[in-house]
């Protein structure tokens, strides 16, 4: 007696167990679907005829097969990379994340009130519909910065130390950070991070994998350091920024001159203190920059 | 018995001036979802505050007004905060970074590239952190 008990009690478990499964399949597909597979269409083609049904199969048939392209699209779509229009967004933030315990910008600052000034300032010199996100940074180990962003956004991250050595005003951080504007949009950034099939992995789909890869995020991203932190840019692409400030500003001699003056103090600053002595390593260099702006004297 | 009237003279004075003794009455006004990354609900109308628990993009979050005292003295929370309630979590979010309908999140979009990388709970919150520091703005035509 109890051992028929135990196995009616077994063979429950079982089948609830299998229905459960079934359950948990079947329910991934969509009422025609399960409708489709219930009813062997072919062995009743003649009825079907007959009944002036075989129409109505070709339809659902159909129906049938844009669901399921639908879903493969869709479940194919999860494993998307972001295209170029989110990949850099989102890596950059990743990057601010990643290193925040170095950059140090979860502190609490006083507000400069820049981003009114550089608003007016991109506005001023025709740069409209651009968003920007200031980021102060409490260390000496960045000095002012701008990295790639979603199309017409900019990150800036600039040091609040660097500003109150150089008792920058509200100008002159909306000059550094222009300055910091026109060498992301030459793309100097984004060429110096870019790694051997970083092109191809962004917008990418790894389905078939199932496994980013991984290595080329961690590549880029010790790419940032490198060019944040040590390298910088070369003497050429700062020349052809150089330039491209002084093209701009020349139309407002006001600024222009604050530009010209505040390149001597930074000049003056990295000259004297060790701290700042790397400033030339990234941007050379205030020195030859001034030369650059200077106009010549052509002796006739 | 001068002292007790006294007393009770003071301490109705005390609960009709200072409107922090008074009863604070709360209006749901409508649900909101978070639009960023990650975020934080704050202690204080302030970027700085303390964070009372970290939101993802998408979270639905309840906005409500706040009465103070029972002469219907109304406490707008400004144009940059909003009074929230996340769970059993009350507190202030800023009011830009709530859409009223829900968002479509960088987390829904690459579901497995996101899975993929794999971030911590303190990157969570740096980076919930991030958009509470960021100084923001856009140029616009004239």
């Amino acid at each position: 007696m109890f051992k028929s008990l135990s196995i009616l009690l077994l063979s429950l478990l079982i089948f609830s167990v299998n229905a459960e499964t079934t359950v948990k399949e079947s329910s991934k597909k969509t009422q025609e679907e399960k409708e489709r597979e219930l009813v062997d269409f072919n062995s009743i083609q003649d009825v079907l005829k007959n009944d002036q049904l075989s129409k109505e199969i070709k339809k659902k048939d159909s129906k049938i097969k844009k669901i399921v392209k639908k879903r493969t699209s869709v479940n194919l779509g999860r494993y998307n990379v972001p295209g170029d229009d989110f990949f850099w967004s989102f890596f950059s933030e990743y990057w601010l994340v990643k290193n925040a315990p170095i950059l140090k910008w979860d502190f609490q600052k006083p507000d400069y009130g820049v981003e009114e000034t550089f608003k007016f300032f991109l506005e001023k010199l025709g740069h409209y519909e651009k968003r920007f996100k200031i980021l102060y940074v409490n260390s000496p180990s960045v000095f002012h910065f701008a990295i790639p962003s979603n199309p017409d956004e900019y990150i800036f991250l600039i040091s609040v130390p660097f500003i109150r050595t150089l008792d920058l005003t509200k100008l002159e951080i909306s000059l550094l950070l222009f300055e910091d504007y026109m060498r992301l949009k030459r793309g100097f950034f984004k060429k110096r991070v870019a790694v051997k099939g970083l092109k191809e992995f962004i917008g990418s789909n790894f389905h078939e994998s199932k496994k980013l890869n991984m290595k080329i995020l961690k590549k880029v991203a010790m790419k940032y350091d490198e060019v944040v932190f040590d390298k910088g840019f070369s003497f050429k692409e700062q020349f052809e920024v150089t330039k491209d400030m002084g093209n701009v500003l020349k139309s407002d001699l006001k600024l222009w001159s604050t530009y010209y003056k505040m390149l001597g103090k930074i000049d003056d600053l990295v000259k004297s203190n060790i701290l700042y002595r790397t400033y030339n390593k990234i941007y050379p260099s205030p020195e030859m920059q001034i030369n650059w702006l200077k106009p010549k004297n052509k002796i006739l | 018995m001068k002292i007790i009237s006294l007393l009770l003279i003071s301490s109705f004075l005390l609960l009709t001036i200072n409107p922090g003794v008074a009863k604070i009455e709360k209006k749901l006004i409508r649900v909101a979802y978070y639009g960023n990354m990650f975020g934080h609900i704050h202690r204080n109308p302030s970027r700085y505050s303390t964070s009372m628990t970290t939101v993802a993009c998408g979270h639905p979050v309840k906005i409500y007004s706040v009465n103070k005292g029972t002469g219907g003295n109304k406490v707008f929370f400004n144009k940059v905060w909003n009074f929230v309630k996340i769970g059993p979590y009350e507190g202030y979010i800023r009011k830009d970074y709530l859409a009223s309908k829900r968002p479509k999140c960088f987390q829904d979009r690459y579901p497995k590239f996101f899975d993929n990388l794999e971030i911590d709970l303190s990157e969570l919150y740096y980076w919930g952190r991030l958009y509470d520091h960021y100084f923001t703005g856009k140029s616009r035509v004239r």
